[in-house]
């Protein structure tokens, strides 16, 4: 059934949130990040600001800014940029492919998807607990996990 | 350990590697994958030189020349390229983000690293999907095609592949 619109414009080619909803979220890397959860829409300017990620059971959601959106298809929406948050999780190795541990948390530079530095807990057991803190300037690639430029003992 | 020399212009010994503490080391591609572990080092009877190595890994062992090594060292060997064989199994997704399906055979052009074009599965479709197609490997494939007709690829597959 066709509606009647006062839009004073054709919205025929528009989005609606019904075509968001539920899609997959694809990053720069290919990686599926979750599915479109809400869609966020500023009160005062009523502009799209971007959308929530839920990613799966018992995951933290995520909040992506419209900039970050390159393309909403069909299927999916992809984003242009990797998601700074999915290097939680990561092994870290250093320069000549020693262990240096698992990302435990990501800070990034005012809410953008700049890595200012990674929280790194030690991969020994005995050391569990024990944490340190490795710089962006540090890091070589992001891809399947996280290569470092420099040494295991260059870091302390 | 204190060593009597024997040489004559070859590197001093402590800017060598024990191979035989290489063993059951870690191999790593590029981008940080965890390959395998080292289960072999094979060198050159002519000239003695290193060739390569064969890794044990999750798609069996793999015998990868040193041309592929960016690093070695004590801990591990890092290499200087994603192994394509490590795509299999991944998931493949058009442009417009729909799932195809996942990575079932990977083929190179020849020994090489090199992808020449994927069997890609699903539950009930089968895809032969050339590497000129793909637009991105990554954590997923990305084709740049849509990929909808079964029946080209019915014809493909009996013609290219008969065995998948």
């Amino acid at each position: 059934m066709t509606q009647k619109s006062i839009s004073g414009r054709d919205l025929s080619k528009t989005l609606t949130s019904e075509d968001l909803l539920g899609k997959d979220v694809i990053d720069f890397n290919s990686t599926v990040i979750g599915v479109v959860e809400k869609v966020l829409i500023d009160p005062k300017t009523l502009d799209f600001v971007g959308i929530s990620i839920d990613k799966g059971f018992l995951k933290k959601g995520i909040t992506i800014g419209r900039n970050y959106i390159e393309e909403i298809k069909e299927h999916a929406v992809f984003l242009k940029i990797r998601v700074s948050y999915e290097v939680k999780g990561k092994f870290v190795f250093d320069s000549e492919g020693k262990m240096v541990g698992r990302v435990s948390s990501v800070d990034l530079y005012e809410n953008m998807n700049k890595i200012v530095s990674l929280m790194v807990r030690k991969n020994s057991l005995l050391f569990s607990g024990k944490q340190m803190i490795i710089p962006s300037r540090y890091i070589r690639t992001i891809g399947e996990n996280v290569m470092l430029s420099v040494k295991k003992e260059d870091l302390r | 350990m204190e060593y009597e020399n024997v040489t004559r212009k070859e590197a001093e010994i402590e800017k060598t590697i024990n191979i035989k503490r290489l063993i059951g080391k870690r191999v790593l591609s590029d981008g940080g994958a965890i390959v395998g572990s080292i289960s072999e080092i094979r060198l050159n009877p002519n000239g003695f030189d290193l060739e390569g190595i064969v890794v044990s890994s999750a798609v069996g062992a793999v015998y990868v020349g040193k041309s592929y090594f960016s690093t070695i060292s004590d801990h591990s060997v890092i290499l200087n390229t994603e192994l394509s064989l490590l795509v299999k199994g991944r998931k493949v997704l058009t442009i417009d983000g729909k799932t195809l399906g996942s990575v079932k055979k990977v083929n190179r052009k020849g020994t090489t690293n090199e992808i020449e074009s994927l069997f890609v599965g699903s539950f009930w479709k089968k895809y032969l999907i050339p590497v000129s197609v793909v637009k991105q490997i990554a954590s997923s494939v990305l084709i740049k095609a849509k990929y909808n007709d079964a029946k080209e690829y019915l014809w493909k597959r009996s013609k290219q592949d008969p065995n998948v």
